[in-house]
Formats: structure tokens, sequence, C-alpha cells
């Protein structure tokens, strides 16, 4: 695993490299460190896409760790940030990064561990795509690209961002999905509709309102359900898009 | 269709009203179950009943016809929710309603209409009055149970010794209706049988005084927690900002000490150094919201003492829908809960998150279970401790998203358990 450590003082970024790199080896898994002292050193670095993992601290001498992340986030995307901080500032403008986990410093020998093996079993998930069998073709669409499938008689959907026009059609059940769809924050709304709840703008009046303007219309059986399944994922993920 | 069966099934009527009212009384104070359709599965036990009823001719108000109603009451108890004390004192309610219901009405028709008691039913006035009766007073009972259900709060020790005498009264009438019908009504067997109703009545409604006093009592003992549980929280804070005064004298003589020495290089490492060592001394957090940093670290320092792992998302909580009262409520109940359940746990953590948006404050708990929860239908799930007084901090949660109108959802799976919810902000 690629880690990226950044802490202004080297005593605690060391402290770190020797928490991280102890834990992961003995579960066998092969570390490979750069440790920072400066949010300059870390962009100046040509490798930054190969990193899995970076450990920052929060207040850094001359850029904030939350300004580092971000920056890191746009090189890399799939990168897992983790805050370590004396202090969890969360107002007023607060950490507005996605970042997998804040912990404290003065727990940390106590709480990156477990943080780590979340972080191992979050990457040995399975890639976030939606395998698709068109006759002996088989492809993968992204599921960040899917707002929702629908089933239309013998077969499904699958529609993006644009309305009305779906970024691919295939023989299948909506009752054929990968069970997995559920943990990726897809939901069933009715009969013919499986809907990301990342594009969800609203569910109300027994209708889901998506951001591309699509109203999809909702069992009354289930309404209460869907409610509660989608206020769940909120809670959850909400505001990280 | 003969005179005869036309008189069966009038007479059966009473029998109806009453089975309905059995599962009216049932639904209040039991709820829903693990059955999906407890009325039409009582529905099918009502027809079934009645069928072997009409083949078999028990004949009323004899000691087959009362086993008969009592397996009923027991059979259908199940399609309902509760535990199994609950289902028993849902039958007991039942078998004190429709005993005194009935027996009242056969009483006092018989000495109005001088008949012997064994003939009410056989005449359509007094079934009629009988169905009439059952229907009015099961109906009142369903919302007293509902309202009971709801105010309930003696031990279960109260409530056996509280349903004693009610016991001995369903006792009396099942040997009042078996021989009644063996003899003419007097008068004492009249007065006894409507003694026994108002002396029910009576012993009710002593029993409601009681409930009340021990709903107060439990009230203000929680509302006392509540206080200290906030002065507690704020009082840690508190005496964190007077030891970290007590220090700022001492950083502020060896700052002055390097400026008279004119060593501005030390003193601005020293300044560097102690801004982070008093930001790790104060509140692990801030969010704006004092209280509810306070509140956080505390929770944070009792689970870090359990050995549970507590992490936060949250955002600027300045401005929230919930005043101090109900926001310590709503926090410590589900942080206590979700640290206990935690603590036992394997890897043992706690995930808070706090984000409020343009039009709500969603709160979201997510803890490790040993094992999962039954959740039924969404419900807060009851309190696994036995202690007397447990349990009113869920309930005070649930009042507290009712009185805001909020939304929640409740899920234990994969060996976690999820409480969200979400208040409205309505522009703040």
């Amino acid at each position: 695993m690629y880690i990226l450590i950044c802490d202004d003082e080297p005593a605690v970024a060391r402290q770190v490299e020797q928490l991280a790199r102890q834990h992961l080896e003995q579960r066998g898994i092969p570390v490979q460190c750069a440790v920072c002292t400066r949010g300059e050193e870390v962009l100046a670095r040509t490798d930054l896409a190969q990193y899995q993992l970076a450990l920052l601290d929060v207040d850094l001498e001359t850029m904030t760790g939350i300004a580092l992340g971000r920056r890191l986030k746009q090189q890399n995307p799939e990168l897992v940030l983790v805050y370590i901080s004396a202090y969890l500032e969360f107002a007023p403008e607060g950490y507005t990064v996605r970042a997998f986990r804040y912990l404290l410093k003065r727990d940390m020998e106590r709480m990156l561990p477990s943080c780590l093996d979340a972080v191992l079993a979050e990457h040995s998930r399975e890639c976030r795509t939606l395998p698709i069998r068109q006759g002996r073709r088989e492809t993968e669409v992204p599921l960040d690209q899917i707002y929702y499938l629908e089933s239309d008689l013998r077969k499904i959907n699958v529609y993006g961002e644009t309305l009305h026009k779906p970024l691919c059609s295939y023989y299948g059940k909506l009752t054929d999905l990968p069970a997995s769809l559920q943990e990726d924050g897809f939901l069933r709304v009715g009969r013919s509709f499986v809907v990301n709840m990342r594009y969800i703008r609203q569910i109300s009046n027994y209708k889901v309102m998506l951001q591309n303007g699509v109203e999809l219309g909702v069992s009354r059986n289930g309404y209460a359900a869907i409610r509660g399944a989608y206020l769940e994922w909120k809670g959850q993920f909400g505001d990280e898009l | 269709m003969s005179y005869e069966l036309k008189m069966k099934l009038l007479m059966h009527l009473v029998c109806i009203v009453q089975w309905g009212v059995f599962a009216l009384i049932h639904w209040e104070m039991l709820g829903k179950g693990k059955w999906k359709h407890p009325f039409a599965c009582t529905v099918l036990a009502l027809c079934g009943m009645l069928v072997i009823s009409l083949w078999i001719d028990f004949g009323f108000f004899n000691a087959a016809s009362i086993a008969f109603n009592v397996l009923y009451l027991l059979v259908t108890s199940a399609f309902f929710g509760g535990t199994i004390r609950q289902k028993l004192m849902a039958c007991m309610v039942n078998g004190v309603v429709c005993l005194l219901t009935e027996n009242t009405v056969i009483y006092l028709y018989t000495y109005l209409e001088a008949v012997p008691p064994a003939q009410v039913i056989r005449q359509p006035l007094g079934v009629l009055l009988m169905a009439a009766a059952m229907l009015i007073v099961g109906g009142i009972t369903a919302q007293m149970a509902k309202h009971w259900g709801q105010k309930q709060a003696l031990e279960p020790l109260q409530l056996v010794v509280a349903m004693f005498f009610p016991g001995v009264v369903v006792v009396l009438n099942m040997l009042l209706m078996v021989s009644g019908g063996r003899f003419d009504a007097t008068q004492f067997s009249v007065l006894f049988t409507v003694g026994l109703t108002v002396a029910v009545l009576v012993h009710l409604l002593f029993v409601q005084m009681l409930n009340e006093q021990v709903v107060q009592k439990k009230d203000s003992q929680y509302r006392a927690t509540l206080e200290q549980e906030r002065a507690e929280a704020l009082m840690e804070s508190y005496t964190t900002q007077r030891r970290l005064t007590h220090e700022f004298a001492n950083h502020l003589e060896a700052l002055s000490l390097m400026l008279q020495q004119n060593d501005v290089a030390g003193a601005r490492g020293y300044l560097t150094s102690i801004s982070k060592t008093i930001q790790m001394n104060s509140a692990i957090l801030n969010t704006h919201n004092p209280l509810l940093d306070a509140l956080l670290s505390k929770k944070y320092e009792e689970a870090a003492r359990k050995g549970v792992m507590m992490y936060f998302d949250l955002s600027d909580l300045k401005d929230i829908p919930l005043d101090r009262t109900h926001l310590v409520i709503v926090v410590s109940n589900l942080l206590n809960n979700a640290i206990e359940a935690a603590a036992q746990a394997a890897p043992p953590e706690v995930h808070v998150r706090m984000k409020k948006t343009e039009g709500e404050l969603v709160i979201s708990v997510r803890n490790r279970v040993r094992q999962n929860v039954e959740i039924p239908e969404g419900q807060l799930p009851r309190s696994t401790k036995r202690e007397p007084g447990h349990g009113m901090g869920l309930a005070n949660v649930c009042a507290v998203l009712e009185a805001h109108n909020a939304e929640y959802t409740l899920s234990c799976r994969d060996n976690w358990f999820r409480f969200t919810c979400a208040f409205p902000t309505n522009g703040i």
C-alpha cells in the first residue's frame, strides 16, 4: 500500500509512519510511505497518482491540511484521506473535503489501526461498476455514472445524466441485479425503477425527483420504507457529492 | 331458515362483537408483532370459532364456552406484538371487560324484565343490549388501553399486584356466569354483580392515580439526570478552561522573559508550541455550539474509558432547530445507547454524523453491535435493561422527534445499528 504522510511535526509524522507500517506489515501488506512536513513538499511530488491513502495533519504551517487534501483529491480522486489532528474544527466552515475519517492525535495509537483496517476493507470491495452482458460482449458501467435503471419488458435501460437517452440497454431483470448495488447506494423505488441515491434531489408526494429533473413514481406500499432507506443513506453519506 | 337457526345466529351476534372487541383491545395494547396481517388472521380465527360454535353448539355462558373464549383470546394474542407478559395482561383485560359487561347487562336485564338469567341470551332485545354494551365498553377500553400504553410506568411487580383484584373478580364473574343460569336473579345477585363492576372501576381509578404519581416521579428523576448530564459536561469544559487560564499566566511569564531578552524567534516558537497544547487540552472539537461541543467531548471521553472508538463527522452547528433540553435528550440518549452497545462488540466503534443542510438537520449515529437487534416496523427497540425506570430515555427521544415533526429511521444489519433522524430547520 502506498501511503502519504504529512505533519509539520517530524516526530509525529514518524510516529504515524511507524504505526501504519507496523500494523499493515503485520497483516502481510507491503507498505511504501512518503513522509513530508510541508504541504508544498507533498504537492511537488510527481508520483501522487500511485498513492492510495493520505494521513494528513489539519494544521500545517503554510497551508491547511484540508486545502492539501482537496488538491490531492483533484489529482487522485481514489485517494482515501484520513486527518489526524490535535483538535477537530468543524466550525465555522468545517472540513469541506470528503475525508474517510478524522482522528485525534492523542488517540492515534488506539484508533489508527482500526482506521487502517476500515481503509483496507474499503479497498477490498470490488471496483464500483455494474457488469453488463450484451450478447457475447461484457462491459462495465461505473456506478457513479448511473442515475437510475428502468425495467422495460425484458430489457433494462441504464440511464445517466442525459434525459430520456439510456447509457445502454440489455436483456435482464431488476431482481437479477447484484445485491452489492444496495450497499453502493442503489434503491429500488417501485416495480420498474432502481435509483442511485446520490442523485436524488427529493422524495415527496410518492415521487422521486432526481437532480437531472427526472421524476419517478414510488409505490404507495413501500413509500415509508423508501423514505427511511433514503434518510439512512443521507445520514451516512448525505453531503459527500 | 328455521326460527331456531335465526335465533342461534342472533345469539352469536354477541360472540362476534365480543371477539371483535378482543381484537381491538389486543391491537391497542400489543400493537403489531411478527405477523404481517394480524387482523386478517384474527378474522380467520373468528370465522373458525363461529363455524365450530355453530357446529358443536357449546351453548352460552357455561364452562365450555368460557374455556373456548379463553383459548380464542390466547390464540389471537399471538397474532399481535408484545411480550408474553403483555399478552397475558391483554387477555386479562379482555376477560375483565367481557365478563363484567355481560354479567352486568344480564343481571340488570333479569332484574328489570323478570326473566331468568339463562333466558336473556334468547331474547332479541337482551342480545342487542349485550352486543351494544360490549361494543361501547370495548371501544372505551381500547381507547383507555391506548392512552395507558403511552403512559404506563408501573414496574412488572406493581402491575401484577394491581391486576390481582381484577383477576379475582374475573374468577368470581366466571362462577357467577356458570352458576347463574340455574337460579333466578335475586336483588343480592344483581347488587353483587353491579358492586363488583363498580369496585373494579374504582380499583382501576386508584391504579391510574398511582401510575400518574410514578410517571411524575420518573419524569422529575429523568429531568434531574438530564440537568446533571448538562451540568457535568459544562463543568468539565469549565474546569479545563480554568486550568488553561492558570497555565496562561505561566506561558505569559515565559514569553515576557524571552521578549525581555530580545529572543523574538524563541518567543515565536514558544507561541506556536503552546497554541497547539492549548487546543489539545480544551474540548476536543468545535462546532460553534458550546453545549454540543461539551456534550460530545464528554461522550468521547466516556467512550474512550470503555474502550470504544468514537468518530465524528460534523458541520457548523451554531444554529440548530433544537433547544438545549431537546439537544441533551437526543444526543445523550442516542450516544449512551450506542456506546453501551458498541462496548460489547468488536471492533467497538461509534460513528456520529450531524450535518445541517438548507432544509434539515440530519443526525446519524451508527454503532457496532455484538449481534443484530430485531426492530419491529422501524420502532425504537425495547430496552434490554431490567432496572426500574429504564426505557424513559428512548421514549423521550421519540417525544422530541414527534414534537419537531422529525422523520427517523432505524435499522440493524451486518452487526451495525443505525439511527438516523432529520429535523426540519424551518429556515434557521
